[in-house]
């Protein structure tokens, strides 16, 4: 077709764009208002006097902000048990997840035996089943074998490759690197166990990176799990202990300390995606594309 | 670059292990049964002690209210005085949350181990009482088993046989502010089911389609519709252990509650209050209010010299109405798989002394549950001397609710139904009544 | 014993455990490849393959074989801890499927969220991710911003925020509606239709859950809301399920990325022919961009599905125990009540196999339509 058909702008094309590109930038920038406002009104309640709180007058940002919420959340013994509680249980279930994810990518990547397609497309049958399908038959199998009311059913599960989406996640980044890294190596008399440690391990970094982040994230944010497993108030998790702020039979609890505490459990998160965020954004386009 | 990774394991082990040995107090598995030391503590007496005296240990399990205020009381005051009495017998907490703690006792059910006190709701025995030990003749000469009172005990007998010891009492009445109310023209609180109707719309302010006073709250308790199922002389089960959905008090309360959602929000697009923090009847917000002392004002606040208590309302319409103050008491029991029966029940006897109950109670301004322990705190306040009065008078023990969580379920379906109009008054009566009836038919309660 | 004490001690035990069952596992996979008469280099690799998947498959027979086949037997059982399952045969599922009316509500709650939340939140995602493409400078932080509510939407710490952020009174976010409209006072019609539509369809859907069109009549005749009339979120039926959709599209962060990534594979030689031939820039959309992401919507559809039908923290912190009238008493919710707090384990079995067995149908609905709109391009890698 001859190029005159297109429409011309009575615009010139530079103004044009730069118009565009305005319009663009105003559209992200409201889309941030509309992702970061309810976390602006969590720290903006959280540094409020109780008064500022409770007023049925909106207060957008307090007129001196108060840190005394933090300050008695920070010093709050029980508080600083439930951080421990969940840090706790976040960093052995990610390093054992973490660990046998890894293993187990490289037995569906890297290495061929026989049945392997078979145990993979069961694996991936796994990702259907709703988690409330076993939540219950486990629970009862933890119940018999005494774990109950402790951190065992919480932990323990993920060090058997816990995740069919990490294994897969993992296993595509696997399966990009070139076949000539373990062929090499082989002949060179190394093992497979080797192969996987000095070479495998160390190229996938920015993947395993993605996955830890990821697990610690749906760790730290579990609620389900914690809440039939733990029964005793000194072990709970954040998680619970803040879902059960709100208790209607109760007085509320100021809201500027609901808001400091909430504010404290976002901030390991915050900070862990703010430092592997490159690695996240491109992992998770890795999953949808090649899926 | 391959020893970095291994040197972040090995730290983030190190940090796991330090986080697991710089826990807090330790505590056992729950589920397992209490560990015996198998080094008892090096005594000197040790070798000279006669070997019939065994150490046991029993657990007990309890609703952590406050947090570092009763827990502590119970450990370092409570444990210590008893041991005095009793040097055999160790105690040992477990502190569980509100929440959770169906799941709690459950899982001890289940696994038939678990701690050998439990601190249970008001409504629970219905739902335990046979998995409770009757502690009937463990009671039967102790002295002190005649001073709790009466409506307290309602709670905990099960098939004749008290299954453990009240510990808590919260009486749930009526409060209005007086000042808003002599600002809308009324100079009493109200005395019938009509002029609470009438009080609530004149008390409520909506403007901009927002409330912004309530006449009255809450407006969707299903507590309170059983509450004023009693005041009407109704009950909820007939003498077959039916549901009695069908009866006139049921439709009358069921009634009531709706006019009085009407009068407070002309429609059920008004938004509700903003979210607050503390005592509701402090803020100006709420006229009246249905609840305890819990959920009110502290009764040191000179708010209550503006706020009158009243033990609520009646109906002439029906005769045998009267006023009823709902009592909720929390309770100790001792489940039957408990190995230690008879050194739990000397543990419930000590915690049910006046002085113990008296002081436990004092941490959350609830009252102890027999007559000889309303001594200090509760003496010295006019407030709580009041709801004593009225809970002696009126009191009637929020117990033996049948299959409680899915009743609940079934009211917080129908009841909301019903006030939004999204179904009449007689379909909303006849399925709470058709749907509890198949409830309890399911959990063979019903032939 | 100090708890974590306790569980650092297993957690070693259970790593030592899954070596030697690897090990175990291993060899006999070696076992039967020798048996076989394989040479030693399949033998070798047989062993390494078993060894490093049979965490996994170890896994798999402890947490999912086994409890999986227990519920499947326990779905056809009485069973309430602490007495043994008694065999009741079909009866739970001829109860839930026909006469349990809690159970079709949540069912149909949870289907309104499906079917009304997902495309909207594959739609703000596709946008978001268009307006992305654009690579102006500085688009990195804005990807940031857009991912950073998928990492805290889940945390209960975060659902209670939404409880003060959705208050219909004097919470944040209608008051950013009332400032918004105060400014263009032209949006408060828009509003007030917004309004109307949200609260007709709500009652027709609350109807159909219902069999009883009351609240739709009633709404029909109150007519178009007043202009003081503002959303209740989670403080109204008509409003609660509206206010989760909006929290998941509030977290659409990891379909945008998806949707990103899939228009930064689209090549260019398409749109320059495109251009050429004259289209514009909506034609160009529909024709090239759509077609060529559609992999990436099938994907976000699938995905989105099954996380959708297993919500279950937003009943609980959200809307205190699935209220206001059930409205939001997901069916994951129920699977959780039915067992934990009512003590009806066979029942709670029953439910999710149905649950697991809707999951199932629409992702084959899902592939089955797959061949009349997702476009792939056959490339092997």
């Amino acid at each position: 077709m001859p190029r005159s058909n297109r429409r011309e702008s009575f615009l010139p094309r530079k103004l044009r764009q730069a118009f565009s590109n305005g319009i663009v930038y105003l559209l992200l920038l409201a889309g941030s208002g509309f992702m970061l406002f309810p976390l602006f009104w969590m720290l903006s309640t959280s540094l409020k006097t109780m008064e500022e709180a409770n007023s049925p007058r909106i207060t957008w940002w307090p007129a001196q902000p108060q840190a005394d919420a933090y300050h008695e959340v920070l010093t709050d013994s029980r508080w600083l048990l439930y951080f421990s509680n969940s840090a706790f249980v976040t960093t052995l279930a990610v390093l054992g997840t973490l660990i046998s994810v890894a293993a187990v990518a490289y037995a569906f990547s890297r290495i061929q035996w026989p049945g392997r397609n078979i145990v993979f497309f069961l694996m991936l049958s796994t990702l259907m089943l709703p988690y409330q399908t076993t939540l219950v038959p486990q629970y009862v199998m933890f119940n018999k074998i005494g774990w109950v009311g402790t951190y065992n059913p919480i932990v323990i599960p993920g060090f058997f490759a816990g995740g069919a989406l990490y294994i897969f996640l993992l296993r595509q980044f696997m399966m990009g690197l070139p076949k000539e890294l373990d062929e090499a190596a082989l002949i060179d008399g190394a093992n497979y166990f080797q192969i996987w440690r000095h070479i495998i391990l160390p190229l996938c970094k920015p993947a395993l990176a993605t996955i830890a982040v990821f697990l610690f994230v749906g760790n730290w944010n579990a609620l389900q799990a914690p809440l039939i497993y733990l029964q005793r108030a000194n072990m709970y998790t954040l998680p619970v202990v803040i879902a059960n702020l709100i208790n209607p039979q109760v007085q509320v609890q100021p809201w500027p300390l609901i808001m400091a505490a909430s504010a404290l459990t976002m901030i390991p998160l915050v900070v862990v995606f703010f430092f592997t965020q490159r690695y996240i954004l491109e992992s998770v386009a890795l999953t949808g594309t090649k899926g | 670059m391959r020893s970095k990774v291994w040197i972040l394991v090995a730290g983030l082990s190190v940090v796991a292990l330090l986080l697991a040995a710089c826990g807090p107090r330790p505590t056992p598995s729950p589920t397992q049964p209490p560990v015996q030391p198998t080094q008892p503590p090096v005594q000197p007496t040790q070798p000279t002690q006669p070997p019939a005296v065994e150490k046991v240990t029993i657990q007990v399990m309890v609703v952590d209210y406050i947090p570092d205020k009763t827990d502590k009381w119970l450990e370092e005051e409570v444990v210590p005085a008893f041991q005095k009495e009793h040097p055999n017998i160790n105690v040992e907490f477990v502190y569980v949350n509100w929440g959770t703690l169906d799941e709690t006792i459950q899982g001890y059910f289940a696994a038939g181990e678990g701690a050998d006190i439990l601190n249970l709701g008001s409504e629970y025995v219905a739902e335990y009482g046979d998995r409770l030990a009757p502690l009937g003749a463990y009671l039967k000469d102790w002295p002190d088993w005649a001073q709790f009172i009466p409506g307290t005990l309602d709670t905990v007998m099960w098939e004749g046989e008290p299954r453990g010891l009240p510990w808590l009492t919260a009486p749930r009445a009526y409060m209005c502010r007086t000042d808003i109310l002599q600002e809308v023209g009324w100079s009493k609180v109200p005395g019938t089911f009509d002029e609470m109707v009438k009080l609530a719309g004149d008390a409520t302010i909506v403007e901009g389609g927002a409330l912004k006073r309530q006449g009255f709250t809450p407006l969707d308790d299903w507590q309170e519709y059983i509450s004023l199922i009693w005041t009407l002389g109704g009950s909820i089960y007939k003498d077959d252990g039916s549901p009695n959905f069908d009866s006139p008090e049921a439709r009358a309360a069921l009634q009531f509650m709706y006019d009085r959602r009407r009068a407070v929000l002309p429609n059920e697009q008004t938004a509700g209050l903003p979210e607050t923090t503390g005592a509701l009847l402090a803020s100006d917000l709420v006229a009246c209010q249905w609840g305890n002392l819990w959920g009110a004002p502290a009764t040191s606040d000179p708010i209550w010299e503006k706020i009158e208590l009243f033990p609520g309302f009646t109906d002439p319409d029906f005769p045998n109405s009267t006023p009823v103050v709902q009592v909720f008491n929390d309770w100790l029991a001792i489940p039957t798989y408990s190995k230690h029966i008879p050194e739990a029940v000397e543990f419930l006897k000590f915690l049910g002394s006046a002085e113990n109950l008296n002081t436990y109670n004092s941490h959350f301004g609830s009252f102890p549950p027999r007559k000889d322990a309303w001594f200090g705190y509760v003496e010295k306040d006019i407030v709580m001397m009041k709801m004593g009065e009225l809970m002696g008078q009126y009191g009637v023990g929020f117990a033996d609710i049948r299959e409680t969580a899915q009743f609940r379920d079934v009211l917080m379906a129908e009841m909301p139904l019903y006030f939004s109009d999204a179904q009449d008054l007689d379909t909303t009566l006849k399925n709470i009544q058709e749907k509890y009836t198949q409830i309890l038919r399911d959990a063979g309660r019903l032939p | 014993m100090n708890p974590k004490l306790y569980t650092f001690l297993w957690a070693i035990a259970t790593v030592i455990f899954i070596i030697l069952s690897s090990l175990a596992v291993a060899s006999l996979a070696k076992l039967i490849a020798r048996w076989r008469g394989k040479n030693r280099l399949y033998q070798s690799r047989t062993f390494a393959g078993y060894f490093f998947a049979s965490p996994w498959i170890v896994g798999y027979i402890i947490f999912v074989i086994g409890p999986t086949l227990a519920s499947l037997y326990w779905s056809f059982t009485r069973f309430k801890l602490p007495d043994p399952p008694v065999w009741v045969g079909p009866q739970n599922y001829i109860q839930l499927l026909t006469a349990d009316d809690q159970f079709r509500v949540s069912i149909l709650n949870s289907l309104y969220v499906t079917f009304f939340g997902l495309p909207l939140q594959l739609a703000t995602a596709l946008v978001l991710a268009l307006l992305l493409y654009r690579r102006l400078p500085g688009e990195q932080a804005f990807r940031m911003i857009y991912y950073l509510p998928v990492m805290l939407a889940a945390s209960s710490a975060m659902l209670i925020t939404w409880r003060l952020v959705l208050n219909p009174n004097n919470g944040i976010l209608n008051t950013l509606i009332r400032m918004i409209e105060s400014i263009f006072p032209f949006l408060v019609p828009v509003r007030q239709g917004m309004v109307w539509f949200t609260e007709i369809t709500n009652a027709a859907f609350i109807g159909l859950q219902r069999g009883n069109f009351n609240l739709l009549y009633q709404t029909i005749a109150q007519g178009l809301p007043g202009p003081e009339v503002m959303p209740l979120w989670h403080q109204s039926q008509l409003w609660s399920k509206p206010a989760i959709i909006f929290i998941g599209v509030w977290s659409c962060g990891t379909m945008m990325m998806i949707y990103l990534a899939a228009l930064c594979s689209v090549p260019t030689h398409l749109y320059e022919a495109a251009l050429v031939d004259g289209a514009s820039g909506w034609q160009r959309f529909w024709r090239i961009t759509f077609p060529m992401i559609s992999p990436a919507t099938f994907y976000n559809l699938v995905v989105g599905i099954i996380a959708t039908l297993q919500i279950f923290e937003q009943s609980y912190v959200l809307t205190d125990n699935g209220g206001p009238a059930q409205s939001t008493y997901f069916v994951a919710y129920y699977l959780w009540r039915s067992t934990f707090r009512f003590n009806k384990i066979g029942y709670g079995a029953a439910m999710s196999w149905i649950l697991l067995v809707l999951i199932l149908i629409l992702t084959l609905i899902q592939f089955r339509l797959a061949n009349k709109w997702v476009y792939y391009e056959y490339e092997e890698a």
